[in-house]
This record gives C-alpha cells, sequence and structure tokens, in this order.
C-alpha cells in the first residue's frame, strides 16, 4: 500500500521543470541558423525580426495571452481582464507607431479600404478563431507550443488565406472608402490622443460591460506583464520592419510557394500581380516581414514550451475538436485576407496606426465571435 | 603643283592595284583593298610603306608590354600599350570609356596615324583575350574615323614563327601627325541606345561574355550587379577564336556560329566592351553585318546606374559561397 | 504527436531554407516605397484609384 502511495506521489510530484532538450535545441539552433542566413545576406533588420518574433512567441505562451479566449469569456460572461490587457497592449504600441508612421519617411501605418470586404472577412475571422480555440497570434504560439489540434489549424489557415487571395479582389469590387486614418485628420499628436482616446473609450465600455454583468475587469497579473512585453515588442517590430506586425501574410506567401509547386499558376490572379504578393511569390521567406516573424514566433513558442515541460507529449483529441480547428482555419484564412489581416495585422495594427478600419475590424470581429461560440458545441467544444 | 600630284598618284596606283586581282587574305596580294585581317605575308611586303603603319599592341594582358616590344617587335612598328596609352579612359568613375574627340586625335596622331593611313593592329596572338584588345582598338581607330584598319591575323607570334620574318630590337619613336577626328557614331552605343531597346527600338543585344557571366554567376569588381542585360543573347566572344591556332575561325564556321542571330541591328557588350570588341569585329567586319554596334561601357556603366534592369540565375545560395569563400 | 512535430518541423525549416537559398540575390533591398500608392500593405488599390 505504501509502495503503491509513494510511486503515485513520485508520479505527481514529477517535476515540470525539466527540459526538453530535442525540441528546446531544436527551436533555438533554428532560430540561430535562420537568423545566420539573413544576416549572411546583409539583412540585419530582418534577423532583428526573426528574434523580436522569437521574443513574442515566449511572451505569448508564458502569459497564455490569448484573444480568442478572452472574447469568449468577455462574451458568455462579461469577464473583461483579458480584453483589456489586449487594450493596453495596443495602447502602448499606438504610442510610437502612430506618430512614427505619420512623420517618418520609410514608416508607414497598417490601414485598410473600409467596405464590404472589410465586414464579412472579419466576421467570418471571428467565427472561424472561435472554431480553432485561436486567432493569428493564438494560432502561432499554440502550434508553436506543441498543440497538434493547432498545428492542423495552422495548415488550413495557410490554405484559407491563399483561397482569400483569389477571392479579394472580387470582394473589393464591391466598393468601399479609402482609409481614415487620425493623423490625416488631427495632424501627428492629434491622431495619437484620437487613437488613445479612443482605446479609453472602448475600454470604458467594456468595463461598463463587465460591472453590468458583475464581471471582473482587473487583468491578472501575467496578462498585464504579457501585455506590457507585447506592447514593446510589437513596437520593435514596427521599427524593425517598416510597417505593424503582421501575422496573415506570412501564411498566404507560404501558401502561395507551396501552391506554385504544386503546379498551381497564381500569376493569372490579380491580387497575385500587385506589387507586394508578386514579389514576395519568387523572393525568398526570409525576405518578407511577416513571414520572418511568423517563423520566429513558432520557434520561440516552442522553445519556451520545450524549456520547462515534455513537448507535444498530449494525445490528439477527439475527431470532432479537429473537424474544428481545421473548419476554423480555413475561415479565418479566408476572413484575414478579406478583412486585411487578423486580430494582430487589422485590430492591433490598424488601431495602434489610428485607422478607423481597426475598430470596424473589431466589431465585426466580435459578431463573427458571437456566431462562433453558439457553434463551439457542436464540435464538443466548452461555450467558456 | 606637288599639293596637286600626290592625290592624283595615289589614286593612279590605287586604280592600277585594283585591277590586279584581288588575292585572298593568305595570298601576297598586292591589292590595296582593306581587309579586316591581313596575314604576315601582306605585311612583310608593305613594311617600310609610308601608307602603313604597324601599331605593337602588347601590354600587360598578353604578358608583354613595351619591354616585350623593345626586346624584339616588326621592324617599323611602334608600340602602343592597350592598357596604359590612354586607349580606354575613366570618366564620371566609370573605367575603360571610349576617349573623347580631343584625347582620341592625340593618342593617334602621336603614333603618327592621320586619315590617309592604313593601320595595322599588331596583338600577341597568344590568347583570345589580346585578340580583343586588338579588336577594341580596331573599333577605336574605325570610331574615330580612320578608314583603313586591319588586325594582324596571329599577331606577333605568327609574324616570329616564320624565321625568315626580320624582328627588330629596341623603340620606334612615331612621328607625331596631325590628326582629326571624325567620330563614327554608326559604330557607337551608349547606354541610351541600349536603353532604347526596350521601348520600341528594335535591336539584338549580343552578350560576349562566357555563361557564367552571362546566368549572374560571377562579375568584374568595377561591374556592381550580376547578369545580363534583358533581352540580351549569350555569344561567348571565345567561341569565335581557335585556340589552337591562335586566330580566328574561319569565314565559315564564324558564319554559322552567327547564324542564330536575327537580322538587323546589333548592340554587343561584355565588361568593359573589350570581349565584346571581337564580337562586333567578327559580326560587323568579317561577317559583314551592317548595324553593328558596340556598347563600350558594357556591363560596367550599364550598372553603375542602379535604376536599370537585369537578369540573372544567380541565387541567394550563390551569394551564400561567395561569401563563405568557396564561390564566385 | 511528436514524431509528427518532429516531421512537420524538419520539413518546414528545411523548406524555408531551400526557398530562401533557391531565392534570386538581389542587388539592392525592397523599399516601402516600391508599393507606394497602395491601399494595404498587400498592395490592394485604392477604392478611389478605380473610379
Amino acid at each position: 500500500m505504501s509502495v503503491a502511495t509513494t510511486t503515485q506521489t513520485a508520479a505527481t510530484a514529477a517535476p515540470a521543470r525539466t527540459a526538453d532538450w530535442p525540441f528546446l535545441c531544436g527551436a533555438v539552433i533554428a532560430t540561430a541558423l535562420l537568423a545566420a542566413l539573413v544576416l549572411l545576406d546583409g539583412q540585419p533588420y530582418s534577423a532583428g525580426l526573426i528574434l523580436l518574433g522569437f521574443a513574442l512567441g515566449v511572451a505569448f505562451l508564458k502569459a497564455e495571452f490569448s484573444f480568442t479566449a478572452s472574447w469568449r469569456r468577455f462574451l458568455v460572461s462579461g469577464e473583461a481582464g483579458g480584453l483589456i490587457g489586449v487594450l493596453l497592449l495596443i495602447a502602448i504600441a499606438s504610442i510610437v507607431i502612430v506618430p512614427v508612421a505619420a512623420s517618418v519617411r520609410g514608416f508607414g501605418g497598417a490601414i485598410a479600404p473600409i467596405g464590404p470586404s472589410l465586414l464579412i472577412g472579419a466576421f467570418v475571422f471571428g467565427i472561424g478563431m472561435q472554431l480553432a480555440n485561436g486567432c493569428g497570434s493564438g494560432t502561432l504560439y499554440t502550434a508553436g507550443g506543441g498543440s497538434g489540434r493547432m498545428l492542423i489549424a495552422l495548415a488550413c489557415f495557410i490554405v484559407g488565406t491563399v483561397i482569400g487571395s483569389l477571392h479579394l479582389p472580387a470582394f473589393l469590387a464591391l466598393g468601399g472608402i479609402d482609409p481614415i486614418l487620425a493623423a490625416d485628420y488631427f495632424g501627428v499628436w492629434g491622431g495619437l490622443a484620437v487613437t488613445l482616446a479612443s482605446i479609453a473609450l472602448v475600454g470604458a465600455a467594456v468595463i461598463a460591460v463587465a460591472r453590468r454583468r458583475d464581471a471582473n475587469f482587473l487583468p491578472r497579473r501575467s496578462i498585464l506583464i504579457g501585455a506590457v512585453a507585447i506592447g514593446v515588442l510589437t513596437i520593435g517590430v514596427f521599427l524593425a520592419g517598416g510597417h505593424p506586425w503582421s501575422v496573415t501574410f506570412g501564411f498566404t506567401v507560404w501558401g502561395g510557394k507551396l501552391a506554385s509547386l504544386a503546379g498551381i499558376d497564381l500569376a493569372s490572379h490579380e491580387f497575385w500581380q500587385w506589387p507586394g504578393p508578386k514579389r514576395a511569390l519568387t523572393e525568398s521567406v526570409l525576405t518578407d516581414t511577416s513571414s520572418l516573424t511568423d517563423l520566429g514566433m513558432i520557434l520561440g513558442a516552442m522553445a519556451a514550451a520545450a524549456a520547462s515541460r515534455p513537448f507535444a507529449r498530449t494525445s490528439w483529441p477527439p475527431a470532432r475538436s479537429l473537424a474544428a480547428a481545421a473548419i476554423g482555419g480555413l475561415l479565418m484564412g479566408w476572413g484575414a485576407r478579406l478583412g486585411f489581416g487578423c486580430n494582430i495585422g487589422a485590430f492591433v495594427g490598424g488601431v495602434a496606426s489610428g485607422s478607423l478600419h481597426g475598430w470596424i475590424w473589431f466589431a465585426a470581429a466580435l459578431a463573427g465571435c458571437m456566431l462562433g461560440i453558439r457553434l463551439r458545441p457542436w464540435f464538443g467544444l466548452s461555450r467558456e | 603643283m606637288l599639293r596637286l600630284l600626290v592625290p592624283l598618284i595615289r589614286r593612279l596606283s590605287r586604280l592600277g592595284s585594283a585591277l590586279v586581282v584581288a588575292g585572298t587574305l593568305a595570298g601576297p596580294a598586292l591589292a590595296d583593298a582593306t581587309t579586316p585581317l591581313v596575314s604576315p605575308a601582306w605585311l612583310k611586303a608593305r613594311l617600310g610603306s609610308p601608307d602603313v603603319v604597324v601599331v605593337d599592341v602588347r601590354s600587360a594582358i598578353d604578358g608583354g608590354g613595351a619591354d616585350a616590344y623593345e626586346r624584339g617587335h616588326i621592324p617599323t612598328a611602334v608600340h602602343s600599350d592597350y592598357d596604359k596609352a590612354g586607349w580606354r579612359v575613366t570618366r564620371n568613375g566609370i573605367p575603360f570609356m571610349l576617349p573623347t574627340p580631343s584625347e582620341l586625335e592625340k593618342l593617334i596622331g602621336e603614333l603618327g596615324i592621320d586619315e590617309d593611313i592604313h593601320v595595322v593592329v599588331m596583338p600577341a596572338g597568344v590568347h583570345a583575350l589580346d585578340f580583343g584588345a586588338a579588336a577594341r582598338i580596331y573599333w577605336t581607330l574605325k570610331a574615330a574615323g580612320i578608314a583603313k584598319v586591319s588586325i594582324l591575323d596571329g599577331g606577333f607570334a605568327a609574324w616570329q614563327a616564320d624565321p625568315a620574318n626580320p624582328i627588330e630590337r629596341g623603340a620606334n619613336k612615331p612621328v607625331p601627325k596631325i590628326f582629326t577626328a571624325v567620330i563614327n557614331r554608326e559604330l557607337i552605343a551608349e547606354s541610351s541606345d541600349v536603353e532604347q531597346i526596350g521601348r520600341g527600338l528594335k535591336a539584338t543585344l549580343i552578350d560576349a561574355r562566357p555563361a557564367s557571366f552571362y546566368f549572374g554567376k560571377e562579375k568584374v569588381p568595377a561591374a556592381r550587379a550580376y547578369g545580363h542585360i534583358p533581352g540580351a543573347i549569350s555569344l561567348d566572344n571565345e567561341k569565335f577564336y581557335d585556340a589552337a591556332a591562335n586566330r580566328l575561325k574561319s569565314p565559315a564556321e564564324l558564319a554559322a556560329l552567327a547564324a542564330e542571330i536575327p537580322a538587323g541591328p546589333v548592340m554587343t557588350y561584355c565588361n568593359t566592351g573589350h570581349w565584346a570588341a571581337t564580337d562586333w569585329f567578327v559580326l560587323s567586319e568579317i561577317l559583314g553585318r551592317k548595324d553593328v554596334k558596340l556598347y563600350y561601357g558594357s556591363m560596367v556603366d550599364w550598372t553603375a546606374d542602379v535604376s536599370r534592369p537585369l537578369v540573372s540565375a544567380r541565387t541567394k545560395w550563390d551569394d551564400l559561397k561567395k561569401t563563405l569563400g568557396i564561390g564566385l | 504527436m511528436r514524431v509528427v512535430y518532429v516531421i512537420v518541423f524538419i520539413v518546414g525549416i528545411g523548406a524555408a531554407i531551400a526557398d530562401h537559398l533557391a531565392s534570386p540575390s538581389s542587388g539592392r533591398a525592397v523599399s516601402p516605397e516600391d508599393f507606394a500608392g497602395a491601399c494595404a500593405p498587400c498592395g490592394a488599390p485604392c477604392p478611389s484609384a478605380k473610379k
């Protein structure tokens, strides 16, 4: 009896602090290798983006900074801690992004035309993120952190962005208005003031809702630290890349290159004739800022996860859950292309640049989340 | 009176020569019709003629130079170092350009050459490279308005091969002449001309460099980027040269090699207008194609402006190999 | 799941490196000005530009 107890105690007391060396080393070596390649190519800022992405992966994983879960909790029960953390993150980033994008040559903010494409894309993304259990950043850090389910979500996300790229021009043709940037209307510092004020306003509304529903709105410590760290790193990515942090364009580039490899002729599609995508298809993956931070983030999350516990040692969830991951990934990919980005590129990037489309994206995505949350039980996922 | 008689006598002697059956290039023809290549025998028969100037152009590129000239040269020949005498000058920071008209007048005049002289350019004759030097000087002379120019087929090596050919030591100081350059624009292409090819001007660009340069796998240090000018065809100048015999291949072989070039205007280029001079010489002078120009600035000039397009097959793997010291 | 990760990791990083090395060597860095006039980072044209 006592032997069994001892064994059991020993098993439950097994130190969770031993590193999973193969994956930890693999992640670090891969990061060093990629950074070395771009440095040898004479691109120090590209190396910077890989390392910043790595740090973001670590920060997201350690803080468990999930946009998806925090929005879901807010919608279902009014719990606002996570969402306030997100707003804090954006505020920190905007302090540098709005002024620099508006006044320094060579830097630009995240902008997008406002119309049906943005609304539909963001709404569909919202559905997808709740089914997949992760958004743009969420998919990266959980897949990098060892969730096979999120690996499936990532794969489908990539496919979805390529399909979305083929449809985007048609949705743009439905109409819309040119981007609305705060700095254009209120000047550099006026634009920053308006941006911060808008964040404060939304924050106040969120807190009001939380209060009404008797829910907490103070972020827990790890979220606060995470928000500050990620906010600062977002500034770093902006300064190193010349434009705000973006996640899904990297996926589009990866998917586009794989599609070309499979013999699909993308050059005949309008999206792939625009200067950015056209260039990205023929140039190295390591010359695209979004791709660099994506790779860095996956590797950083992997290193952080492997540093403290066995990596990818969990069993696969049931097929229904995997189906949700796949469908969610596809919807997110398609929605991200139409909506000009994900929670990072469109929402964080847009609002932190002082672009109105960021808030519109947020509202449409929240609406999509509401629908996505309702669909979760179909796949055996929890409602909260 | 003498002023009137001299041109008349010249004209009569030319008429007389023209009545003689023109020999083959190899034969010791007494015809004065200028051919682009002349044989040692042809030259030997005319040594000492006041109308012929032999320019020994040996330089560091063939392992020779002024020293090699002084140790032994064709009698009456004057020396002009291809590399140092000023046949190619640096302008606006770009090296190996065509000299200005006044620079040409000085360079050519000081060699004792004027519009009436038949210039025989004598390379070392040891490699395709020194043939190219002779071709570049030939082109420069023609571009400056000298009507009668030939290259000694086989160069000094061919002259020396026959022990019966006399060799002189020391140096001949040329008696300068007044030479007025009349630039022949029909032979010259500038970057602005090449830029027109993309915008409606129909012309074939010929890249005279080896394939590795054409594809961007290597470049000369003075060129700032890798690859070839968009639309150019690759026609390595060494293909035209018979390395074993150390002279150009036969006209029939040259025609076959150039057969794939479409009819119409042609512009040849390479890195500095050296290799391309061989291509120009073959197409324009031997094969008699009309409207062949040499883009003398070539890649060194073209790449000086970063906005000019280039096509290259060079990859980042090539760059990495170069950085690590295991590639070009 | 671990095996899947090992395979995906090796294939993924390998593909990224292979794509990088096989890509064209460029003489100069691409500048944001290359995409000036676009309405989104991907280069999408502005609605006003179409009218």
